[in-house]
C-alpha cells in the first residue's frame, strides 16, 4: 500500500505523478474521441495508483467541471444549448449526486472502523458500480456493431419505451424542439447525477438519452451535455471538497495530460470511421471493466470477507493496473495510427494531384 | 421556364392546390411521393429515411450516405424536370434540394389545426382524438424529416415567398392568386438560373453515380460542379475509398473536368472581388494548407433579378474582361471527354481574376468551387447550402463600391446572418492570417502562460501538504474558503492550461 | 399465457415475402401462417385471435390499414407490425395513430422483424 502524505492524500513522487498525468493524456485523447467520458478511464486508473475511490471520483469530478466549463463557452456561442432542458436535467441530477456523494462518504467512513484497509468499502462499492455499468454499457454496444454491422444506430429499445411514455406533465423545449414528460426527464436527471457522483461518469446516459429518449438533435444534445456537465461538475466537486476529498495535485496533473489529449482525439474524430470509434470506445471500456474486476478481491480482503495470501494483493493490483493501462494504450495507439496514415495518404493525394494539374 | 415549390407537408387541399396551379400555370406536376417512388424505383432504400423521422432515430452511418444518395436523386429530379420544361413541385421543402437557384418560387400552405382535424376524419375515417394526434405528430415528423435530410428547421413560414392560407380562402380563388404572383419577374428563369440548375443537376448525377459504384458507395462525397468543372471533396477517414472517386468520375458524360481532393474542413471564402496574389489570398492558402480545407468562393454579387439576358453571363459593370471567355479551357481533359462540346460559359466568365485563382489553387491541390451570393442580405439563407459542414467562414474585402461607413456596418451585418446560417466562426481576413500564422506575439503569449502553469504547478508542488490540510477542511469556515477556492482555481488553470495546450498544438498542425 | 407458442399471422402479397419471414421466424420456435390474399387474411383473422399481425400496406383488395383496423377490433391485445417498401412519414403515422406496434420499412433483414417481435411478446407476456 501507498504512503499516504495526509489523511487521505497519497505520497507523489515524479513516477507517479507521470503516470497520472500519462492517465489524463489516454483519458483526454479518449474522451475528445468518443465525445464524452473518459472519466471511466481516468477514475480506476488513479485507483491503481493507491488514491482512495473516493478521492479519486473527487479529484476527477473537480477536473471535469473545469473542462467542461472551458468547452460549454464554446458550444453556447453557436447556440446549440437548450438551456431550459440543462436546467431542468440538472436540479434533477443534484439529488442524484447527493445521493451519490452521501453513499460514498459514508461507506468511506464505516471502513475506517473496522480498521481493515483505508476506504476498501467505498472502494469496493465505487468499483462494483463500475464494473456493473459500465460493462453493460461495452455489452450492448459491442452487441450492437456485431449484430447490425453497423447497419442501424445504437439498439434503443429502452430509450424507445421511454420516449413513447408521454404521462404529464409534458414540458415543451423550444431549442432542442422536443416535449418530454417530466417523469422521464427525472428518472434520466437521477440517474446521470448518480453514475456522475459514484463514478464520475455522467456523459455516458445523458447524451444517449437526450438523443435516443428525448428525441434532441445531436448538435444540441453535445451542447446541453457540456453545459450540464459543467454545473454537475462545480456541484460535484463542491460536495467533494467540503468533506476533504478532493487532491487539488491530481486534478492539475490530469489536466497536464487531457488538455493535450483532448484535441489529439477530436482530431482523430475526422480521421477514423464511426464503426471503429464505436469499436475501439467499447474494447476500451471492456478492458476497464475487466482491470477494475481484478482489484475488487483485494478489496474484499482488506474487508475481511476473503482470504488469501497477501502475495496476491500485489499480483491482482499489479495485472489490474496493467490491464488498465493496455485498455488505455492500445485505444491511443489504434486512434494516432489512424491519424498518421490519414495524414500520409493526404499528402500523397496532394501531391499527385499538384503534380498532374501543374503538368 | 420556371420552377414552384410548394412545402404543404401532408395536407390534401395542398396537393390540389398545387395540381390546380400546375394546371392553371400550365407547368408539368411533380409530388414529394412521385420522387419517392422513382427513388424507390432506382434503389434507394427511401423507407428507412422516412420511418428514422417517425420513430425520432438517429441516422446510421449507413443510412447518412443513403441520405447522401436520395438529396442528390432528390435534386436530379427536379433539375431534370425544370431543365425540360416549367414545373410545379409539391410536398415537403422542395426548394431546399436546388440551393442557390434564386429563381424558385417557394410556397407554403397553412390550414389552421380544427380544419385539418375535420379534413382527416373524412379522409382516414379516423375519430376525433385520434385525428388530432395524428396532424398534430405527422407535422412534427415532417420537419423532422425535413432536418434530417437538410439540416435546416423545418416548421415556420421562414423561407419562402408566399404562404397560402387554404384554411380561409378556397383552392381556386388562392390558384388564381398565385397564378397572379407567379408572373413577377423576381420567380422567372433566367440564364443564370439554367447555368444553377444545369450545374446542380451535373453534381447531382456524379454523387448518384459514385453512391452507385462499388468502389465508392462506402464513402461519404461532397460535389460541386461549374461548368463542367466537377469538384469532389471527401474526408480523410473515407481516403481509402475515396482515391477511386476520379476514376468513377471520369466515366460520368458531361463532365469536363474533375478535381478530386481529401479535406478535412471546408472553408467559405467571401469577398467582393479576388485575386489569385496578395495577403488574403496567401492567408487561404495558408489556411486550407493548414487544416486540409476545401475552399469555396463566393463572390458577392449585386444580383438585379431579374438580370437581362445580356449582363448574367457577366459579372455586373465591367470589372473584367468584355470576351466571354470559357472558364476551364486550358487545362486538359483527363477523363477522355473531349471538349467537342461548345464550352458551356461558366458562372464567371468574365472574370480573369477568378479563372486565375482558380489555376491557382488547383495547382497546389487545394480543392476549389464557386459560387455567388447575393449581396441582398436576406436572401443569404436559401443561397447557401445548409447540409454543408464548413468549419470557418472567411469575409474578405466586401461592398468596396461603397463607403466607409456603409461598408464597415454592412460587413458587420453580413458577418453576423453568415454567423446564423452557417453556424461555424465567421472571421475577417486579418484575423485569418493570425489564426494560421504564429507569430513573435503568438510566442511570447505562449511563453507568458507556460510561466504562469508552471508557477501554479510549482506552488502546488512545493506546498503540497499546505495545500492538502487547506483542501482537508474540518470547520464551516474553510469549508466555503476551500469550495471557493477550488471553483475559482480549477476553471482559471484549465483555461491557462487550455490555452497553451492549444497554442503548442497548433505549432504542430493539430487542430 | 403458459407454454402455448406465440401465435403470427403474416400477410404480404408477394409470396417471397412470406415465405422467407415463415421460414426465418418458425426457427424461433413461433407459430406461423401465411396468407397472400388480404381477405382470406381478415377472414382468418375473424376465426382466431393471434397475438400477432404482420402486414404489408399496400394490397389489392383489403389494404394493410383495414387490416390493422380488424385485427385490432377482434382483439386489441393483438400487436400489429407493419412492413411496406413504401414507407413515408404519413403512412407510418397514420399506421402508428390507428395503433399499430410498430412499423418496419422494407428492405429488411429477418432479424430485425424478429427483434420487433421480441418487444412485442415481452409487451403481451406484461
Amino acid at each position: 500500500m501507498p504512503n499516504f502524505l495526509f489523511q487521505d492524500f497519497i505520497v507523489l513522487d515524479f513516477w507517479t505523478a507521470a503516470q497520472v498525468a500519462l492517465l489524463g493524456f489516454i483519458g483526454g485523447v479518449l474522451s475528445g474521441f468518443i465525445g464524452s467520458g473518459g472519466a471511466f478511464f481516468m477514475t480506476p486508473g488513479m485507483m491503481n495508483l493507491g488514491v482512495p475511490g473516493v478521492v479519486a471520483v473527487g479529484s476527477n469530478i473537480s477536473h471535469k467541471f473545469g473542462k467542461a466549463l472551458m468547452g460549454s463557452r464554446k458550444h453556447g456561442e453557436m447556440g446549440n444549448v437548450d438551456t431550459k432542458l440543462g436546467i431542468f436535467l440538472l436540479l434533477t441530477s443534484f439529488i442524484g449526486i447527493r445521493l451519490a456523494v452521501w453513499i460514498n462518504t459514508t461507506l468511506f467512513g464505516v471502513a475506517d472502523t473496522h480498521g481493515g484497509g483505508k476506504g476498501a468499502a467505498a472502494d469496493l462499492y465505487i468499483s462494483l458500480v463500475f464494473v456493473c455499468i459500465l460493462s453493460a454499457v461495452a455489452i450492448s454496444m459491442l452487441r450492437d456493431i456485431v449484430a447490425s454491422r453497423g447497419d442501424e444506430g445504437p439498439s434503443r429499445r429502452i430509450a424507445d419505451f421511454l420516449g413513447r411514455m408521454r404521462l404529464s406533465p409534458v414540458i415543451i423545449f423550444p431549442v432542442a424542439d422536443v416535449k418530454v414528460s417530466l417523469w422521464v426527464l427525472s428518472i434520466v436527471g437521477l440517474a446521470t447525477g448518480y453514475l456522475a457522483g459514484t463514478i464520475g461518469v455522467g456523459g455516458f446516459i445523458g447524451v444517449p438519452a437526450m438523443i435516443y429518449v428525448f428525441g434532441v438533435p445531436t448538435a444540441v444534445a453535445t451542447g446541453t451535455e457540456l453545459f450540464l456537465a459543467t454545473f454537475m461538475g462545480a456541484f460535484g466537486a463542491l460536495n467533494y471538497v467540503v468533506e476533504g476529498f478532493v487532491d487539488l495535485r491530481l486534478v492539475v496533473l490530469l489536466y497536464f495530460g487531457s488538455l493535450v489529449g483532448i484535441y489529439v482525439g477530436t482530431y482523430g474524430t475526422r480521421m477514423v470511421k464511426e464503426i471503429v470509434i464505436r469499436l475501439v470506445t467499447s474494447v476500451v471500456i471492456l478492458l476497464c471493466v475487466v482491470s477494475r474486476a481484478i482489484a475488487i478481491p483485494v478489496y474484499l480482503r482488506q474487508l475481511g470477507f476473503v482470504d488469501f495470501d497477501e502475495v496476491w494483493v500485489g499480483r491482482l493490483n499489479g495485472a489490474s493496473k496493467g490491464m488498465l493501462f493496455v485498455a488505455g494504450a492500445s485505444g491511443v495507439v489504434v486512434i494516432i495510427f489512424n491519424v498518421v496514415s490519414a495524414f500520409r495518404r493526404q499528402a500523397s493525394i496532394r501531391r499527385r494531384l499538384a503534380e498532374t494539374t501543374g503538368a | 421556364m420556371q420552377l414552384v415549390c410548394i412545402s404543404r407537408g401532408e395536407q390534401e387541399k395542398g396537393k390540389r392546390f398545387a395540381q390546380q396551379l400546375a394546371a392553371k400555370l400550365t407547368h408539368e406536376c411533380l409530388s414529394q411521393e412521385e420522387v419517392a417512388e422513382i427513388a424507390i424505383r432506382e434503389g434507394v432504400a427511401v423507407g428507412k429515411l422516412e420511418t428514422a423521422a417517425v420513430k425520432k432515430h438517429q441516422l446510421s452511418e449507413r443510412q447518412v450516405l443513403e441520405k447522401e444518395h436520395y438529396q442528390a436523386l432528390f435534386t436530379r429530379v427536379l433539375c431534370e424536370r425544370a431543365l425540360k420544361g416549367s414545373l410545379v413541385f409539391h410536398g415537403r421543402a422542395g426548394h431546399l434540394a436546388v440551393p442557390g437557384l434564386s429563381s424558385v418560387l417557394r410556397i407554403r400552405t397553412e390550414i389552421d389545426t380544427e380544419t385539418r382535424v375535420e379534413e382527416v376524419m373524412s379522409r382516414l375515417s379516423l375519430d376525433r382524438a385520434r385525428a388530432k394526434v395524428y396532424v398534430e405528430n405527422v407535422d412534427e415528423d415532417i420537419s423532422r424529416w425535413i432536418r434530417t435530410i437538410y439540416n435546416v428547421s423545418g416548421s415556420g413560414a421562414l423561407g419562402h415567398d408566399l404562404v397560402v392560407n387554404l384554411g380561409r380562402v378556397d383552392v381556386g380563388g388562392a390558384t388564381t392568386a398565385t397564378c397572379a404572383f407567379a408572373q413577377l419577374p423576381e420567380f422567372q428563369t433566367t440564364p443564370a438560373s439554367i447555368k444553377v440548375l444545369e450545374d446542380l443537376l451535373l453534381a447531382a448525377r456524379v454523387r448518384i453515380a459514385l453512391a452507385r459504384d462499388k468502389r465508392t458507395w462506402a464513402a461519404g462525397f461532397r460535389v460541386q460542379a461549374d461548368a463542367g468543372h466537377v469538384t469532389v471533396s471527401y474526408l480523410p477517414r473515407d481516403s481509402a475509398v475515396g482515391r477511386h472517386a476520379s476514376e468513377v468520375v471520369a466515366e460520368i458524360p458531361g463532365v469536363m473536368e474533375k478535381t478530386c481532393a481529401m479535406v478535412a474542413s471546408n472553408i467559405l471564402w467571401v469577398q467582393d472581388r479576388f485575386q489569385a496574389t496578395g495577403a488574403t489570398f496567401e492567408a487561404i492558402v495558408k489556411a486550407a494548407r493548414h487544416w486540409h480545407s476545401a475552399v469555396e468562393f463566393v463572390k458577392l454579387t449585386h444580383d438585379p433579378t431579374p438580370p437581362s439576358p445580356e449582363t448574367t453571363d457577366g459579372d455586373g459593370a465591367g470589372t473584367a474582361a468584355s470576351k466571354p471567355l470559357p472558364l476551364f479551357t486550358t487545362r486538359k481533359v483527363d477523363g477522355g471527354i473531349e471538349e467537342d462540346v461548345a464550352p458551356v460559359p461558366g458562372r464567371f466568365t468574365a472574370d480573369g481574376e477568378l479563372r486565375e485563382i482558380f489555376g491557382e489553387l488547383n495547382a497546389r491541390g487545394i480543392a476549389a468551387s464557386a459560387s455567388r451570393l447575393p449581396d441582398d442580405l436576406r436572401r443569404i439563407q436559401t443561397a447557401i447550402d445548409q447540409t454543408i459542414p464548413y468549419s470557418l467562414v472567411v469575409v474578405g474585402d466586401v461592398f468596396l463600391d461603397q463607403g466607409q461607413a456603409a461598408r464597415v456596418r454592412k460587413q458587420r451585418e453580413l458577418v453576423g446572418r453568415l454567423a446564423d446560417v452557417v453556424k461555424a466562426p465567421v472571421v475577417n481576413a486579418e484575423d485569418l492570417g493570425q489564426m494560421v500564422h504564429t507569430g513573435w506575439v503568438d510566442y511570447a503569449k505562449m511563453v507568458a502562460l507556460a510561466g504562469v502553469v508552471a508557477a501554479m504547478f510549482l506552488v502546488i508542488f512545493n506546498h503540497q501538504e499546505e495545500v492538502l490540510r487547506f483542501f482537508s477542511p474540518a470547520t464551516i469556515g474553510a469549508k466555503i474558503a476551500a469550495a471557493a477556492v477550488l471553483l475559482v482555481f480549477v476553471p482559471l488553470f484549465a483555461a491557462a492550461y487550455g490555452t497553451l495546450a492549444k497554442a503548442v498544438l497548433k505549432v504542430f498542425h493539430v487542430e | 399465457m403458459g407454454d402455448r407458442r406465440v401465435q403470427i399471422l403474416i400477410l404480404d402479397d408477394e409470396e417471397i415475402v412470406g415465405k422467407r419471414l415463415k421460414t426465418a421466424l418458425e426457427k424461433s420456435d413461433y407459430e406461423v401462417e401465411i396468407f397472400q390474399d388480404s381477405r382470406d387474411a381478415v377472414a382468418r383473422i375473424t376465426e382466431k385471435e393471434f397475438d400477432i399481425v404482420v402486414t404489408d400496406i399496400r394490397m389489392e383488395e383489403v389494404d394493410g390499414m383495414k387490416v390493422l383496423e380488424h385485427a385490432l377490433e377482434r382483439s386489441a391485445r393483438t400487436k400489429v407490425i407493419i412492413i411496406t417498401g413504401y414507407a413515408t412519414v404519413e403512412v407510418a403515422r397514420e399506421a402508428l395513430t390507428r395503433g399499430a406496434f410498430d412499423f418496419i420499412a422494407k428492405p429488411f433483414k429477418p432479424n430485425d422483424l424478429r427483434e420487433v417481435i421480441v418487444r412485442a411478446i415481452r409487451e403481451l407476456r406484461f
